[in-house]
Formats: C-alpha cells, structure tokens, sequence
C-alpha cells in the first residue's frame, strides 16, 4: 500500500468520523429509559409499521410520531420507514381497515413525546438528537 | 386519517344513567375512521348489451359512488370492538353492516374475533370498499367478481410471527356460516360449515400469500330449473311406462341442477412487490365444485405493472383473465341421459297384445330432446366465459388522504350462445374516474 493510499484512507476516516457533528440535525429513535431491548433498524421499521406488536422480548408497544411537516419525522419516514408519504398513508389505510394496525398517535412535540416515553415503558418514538435529555435512552441513530 | 375521541367525554354528553359505564369505561378509547369514494364510468361497446366491469353503457353517476363508517372501541384489557357500515350507491345508499365483531388479544400477536367478520379471499379483501387503499378504481373484476360474498358469521383466530430478519408472517383461520347475495348467481349464496386458511409472509418490498376455503354451498335456483324439473319428471315417466320399470330415475341428473349443499372450495394465490419507484402485483383464483350446473370450473388471474412518477402521480397496467367452464361431469351426465335416452328399447303392447317398437309422440319427444340438447347448451353457455382485461390507470394522491383515479379499460370476450352454443366475441372499451377518500 502506498504512503499517498494510506494518507487518503486516513482522511476519509477522519471526514467519517467527525461527520455526525457536521450534520446539522441527526434523528435518533427512544424508549423508556428501563427498556432492554436490543432494537436495530430493521426491528425498528417492523415495529412502526405495526408488523411487529411487541417488542423482541414480547412486551406491547405503543408508537408515536411528531406532527405532520416536522422535519425529523419526514428523516424518519425517508430513511427508516422508506416509504413516501402518500404510500404511507395508503399503507395505513390498509393497516387500518383490515384491523392489523393503527397509525401512530400523534404528539405535540418533543417535549410531549420525552413526556410520553418517561412514562409509558411500552413507548416507541423518534426525536431530533439535540432534544435528547436522560428521561429517555436512545437506541438507534438513524443513517 | 382517524378521529380519537376520549370516551368518557363522548359518554359525558349522554343523560346521567350512563355514569357507572362512563366510570368503568372512563380510559378506553373509541376512534371513527371512515372512506368515501365517489366515481362515473361509461362503456363503449358496438353491442347493445356489452359492459366492461358493470360500467353501464349509458354512463353511471351513482352505482359507483360508497361510503364507509368504521368504529373501533378499545375496550381495555385486550378486548376491542369494530364495527363497519358501508353505503353503497347501487343500493340505493342503503346502509349494510359489513362488519361487527369483537376482538380478544390473548398475546399482541394473536387474537381471536367473533361477529359477522370479512373473508380474506383475495389479497385485497379486508380493504376492499376502501378504494384509496389500493391502485385500481376497483380491484380486477375478473378475480374478484366472482365469488362476490365477503363476510361470514363466525369466528377468526389471527396469528402474526417474526420470522427473523426482514420477514413476518400472518395465518388466518376462521370458520362460520356465510349468507350473501351472490351476484354471479343473482340470488343468496349460503356457505355452511366453511372453513378457511390464509397465510401470508412478507417482507419490506415483498409480499407472497396463499389462501383455502372449503363448504357447503346452497343457492335459491328453481327459478331457474323448474322447466327442467318438468322435463325430467316427462322423461322418467315415459321410460319407466315402456319399459315398465318404476326404478328408472333421473335423479343423479337433479342432483346436479340442485344447488343444496354442494361441496364447494375456492382456491387463491397471490404475490406483491413493492419498491420505491415501482409496484408488481399478481393474484389467481380457483373455484371448484361438486357437479354443479350453475358453477362450473372457474378459474381467473390478473398481472398488474406500475411505476410511481413524481409529484405523486403513479401509473399502472393490468392484465386480467377469466376462464370459466362447463363442469364436466355435469356434462357427461346429461350426455348420458341423451344416450340413454335413445338406447333404452321404448317397446309397448300393440292393439293384439304383441309387443311393438313403441314411437313417443311427435310432441312429447320434440320436447324432451328440446329441453335436453337446450339445457346442455345452456349450462355450457352459462358457465362459459373467457375474457381478456387490459387496463390502464392512473393515480394521483393529490392530498394527504385523498386520490384522484383514471381508468380505461379494454376488454375482449368470448361468450356462448345459449341456444346454437355458437361462441362470438365481443370488444369493450370503458372509461371510469373517481375521487377516494379516507379519514
């Protein structure tokens, strides 16, 4: 391997690795602080589009979402669910008259949600990474 | 897309005696969802009767147009209640219950409804009114006309599983009694004893199902059979009066014509793959029964292509066949009944009391071989269909729960004959737009 090689690789793991703190907002998904579930991205997405009705050890869980035109729920919608939002809703409109899965409840905000996920231990939800505070643990950095 | 209403504030309006429940019942939520689509079509046909997917000829404002209304009370402690009310402007808006039953979770992922609950025969089943929900206007008619009943009275035992990765599972089993006007047979269609399987597993852009259903089918057809019925009684009579012998019976043959409890099983395929700019989708479906003149051998399918375009329009085309045929040992046995017909020695005493070839009378005999070869052409003409659907559509969700839908349908059909079972085929355009709606 070459110097000029080496030097180009360690500049791009550097970039790599200091790019989280360039991007401006970073999603992240949060459950209740006592949840041990290990939940990765493919879990996650079965779990928000009500195919999975518990989580991995079988406990229910309730999922939740920030209003419509957030940002972080459009990043959410875009790389975790990867559905637009017009197949999404003709997605929950299936889910819904067929009896196997209703949207998720709508929440006000942040605030609302971090309200919401400190309390309910079967809750699911996604906030934008700065509102992140220690009533909620975080289990998946969306990418 | 759905409404919440806190419970106890929708009792709180209701009079003072409803307060213990208002207590008891004070966390359980009630959501109302509902859909609506609203739609005109008009066939184009050089015959004066053709139709392509009931579009009517004359252009239909109304027959199109639904309404739903669903309920679903949260009841707590694992027990749901759902109930839909659907209107449907080809009946005369009248309101029917679609669906009414109550649900016990016993684990999130496995739940058990009894009530009047939907039939997943086809892959669009549980959605079927909600015309938003999926692509077409209405799903192919092809495969989904026939059986046209939906619901059935009894129970559903739903189990989900993760299968690990990407993939889930569903199995479906459910077991009652149906009773439904069958639009393919213009009467009630009653299934006793049905019993049915659905499994299907998917994964993010993939799903694949395969669905059984098997009972006892019965239809109101006299109408229909009581020339028939004359007929064969003539028959007997004067084959049992020759050959003097009572035991002579047409009754195999009457059990065929007899729409009583005959084993009838519907089988179903059925496959989707969805990925970010395009959709496949393909179903085929299989109805067999226990020689029975009024259902032959059905069988239909349809491919569909599409491709999501931007600004959230989306195009398909689908290719849909149906290819329906006489049963054939409902066939062979009236080709029986003409061979027997004509070997049996018709010998009769003459005026000496010898016996002689005996001729039927000109009349009688017109009439039997009338109402035989009629009847064998007719069940063939009844049952025979092939027809070939091409349509086009387009989509456009214009709004966050509403679609604007185009549809040009092109359909080629052969039919039969009932009388010189002469087969012709007839060409159809239809054209139909609709408005759908969910909230």
């Amino acid at each position: 391997m070459t110097f000029r090689m080496l030097k180009l690789i360690t500049c791009l793991m550097v970039l790599s690795l200091g790019l989280p703190s360039f991007s401006a907002a970073e999603t992240v998904v949060v459950v209740h602080p006592d949840n041990k579930n290990s939940l990765d991205a493919v879990i996650i997405r079965k779990i928000y589009l009500s195919k999975n009705k518990s989580f991995p050890n079988g406990d229910k869980v309730a999922i939740f979402d920030l209003p419509e035109g957030n940002k972080t729920r459009d990043e959410f919608r875009d790389k975790v669910l990867r559905k637009s939002a017009s197949r999404l809703s003709s997605y929950w409109a299936r889910m819904l008259f067929s009896s196997k899965g209703k949207p998720p409840k709508v929440l006000s905000g942040a605030d609302e949600v971090k309200d919401m996920i400190s309390s309910n231990p079967s809750a699911i939800a996604y906030l934008d990474a700065r509102d992140v505070d220690s009533s909620v643990k975080v289990v998946l950095h969306v990418k | 897309m759905k409404t919440v209403f806190r419970k106890a504030a929708v009792l709180a309006a209701f009079s003072s005696y409803l307060l213990p429940l208002q207590a008891a019942a004070a966390n359980s939520e009630l959501d109302v969802s509902g859909f609506a689509t609203l739609a005109y079509g008009k066939t184009f046909s050089d015959k004066e009767e053709g139709t392509v997917s009931s579009i009517p000829q004359e252009g239909e404002y109304r027959d199109f147009n639904k309404f739903g209304l669903r309920l679903d009370a949260d009841l707590e402690d694992n027990l749901t209640f759902t109930a839909q009310i659907v209107a449907n402007g080809v009946n005369d808006y009248e309101p029917n219950v679609d669906w009414l039953f109550v649900t016990y979770n016993f684990m999130p992922t496995l739940s058990l409804s009894v009530g009047k609950v939907r039939m997943p025969l086809y892959m669009y089943s549980d959605y079927l009114d909600v015309s938003y929900a999926y692509q077409w206007i209405s799903p192919p008619q092809s495969v989904y006309g026939v059986p046209s009943i939906s619901s059935t009275e009894g129970v559903k035992l739903a189990w989900t599983a993760d299968m690990g990765g990407q993939w889930t599972s569903e199995m479906l089993l459910w077991t009652g009694k149906t009773q439904e006007f069958e639009a393919a047979l213009g009467s009630d269609l009653i299934i006793e004893n049905g019993v049915g399987f659905a499994w299907a597993i998917e994964r993010d852009w993939l799903t694949l199902r395969a669905v059984y259903f098997g009972g006892k089918a019965t239809a109101d057809t006299s109408a229909a059979t009581a020339d028939l019925f004359d007929g064969l009684a003539l028959i007997e009579g004067n084959v049992q009066q020759q050959t003097a012998d009572p035991s002579y019976s047409l009754n195999g043959v009457r059990e065929d014509f007899e729409f009583v409890e005959d084993d009838a099983v519907f089988m179903g395929l059925g496959a989707f793959m969805d990925f970010e700019y395009a959709f496949f989708g393909a179903e085929a479906t299989m109805i067999t029964m226990d020689k029975n003149v009024a259902v032959g051998d059905l069988k239909s399918y349809y491919a569909m292509a599409g491709v999501r375009l931007p600004g959230d329009w989306s195009v398909s085309l689908t290719y849909s066949v149906n290819d329906d045929k006489a049963n054939e040992e409902v066939y062979e046995d009236f080709q029986t009944i003409t061979a027997d017909h004509a070997a049996i020695p018709l010998f009769a005493p003459d005026a000496d009391g010898n016996m002689a070839p005996y001729m039927l009378n000109d009349t009688t005999q017109a009439t039997v071989a009338h109402i035989v070869q009629g009847t064998v052409t007719g069940i063939e003409a009844q049952t025979y269909e092939e027809s070939q659907t091409y349509t086009l559509g387009a989509r456009w969700d214009f709004h966050r729960s509403a679609a604007f839908k185009m549809e040009y349908l092109h359909q080629i059909r052969d039919g039969m004959n009932g009388n010189t079972a002469e087969i012709s085929t007839t060409d159809a355009d239809a054209f139909r737009v609709a408005l759908d709606l969910v909230f």
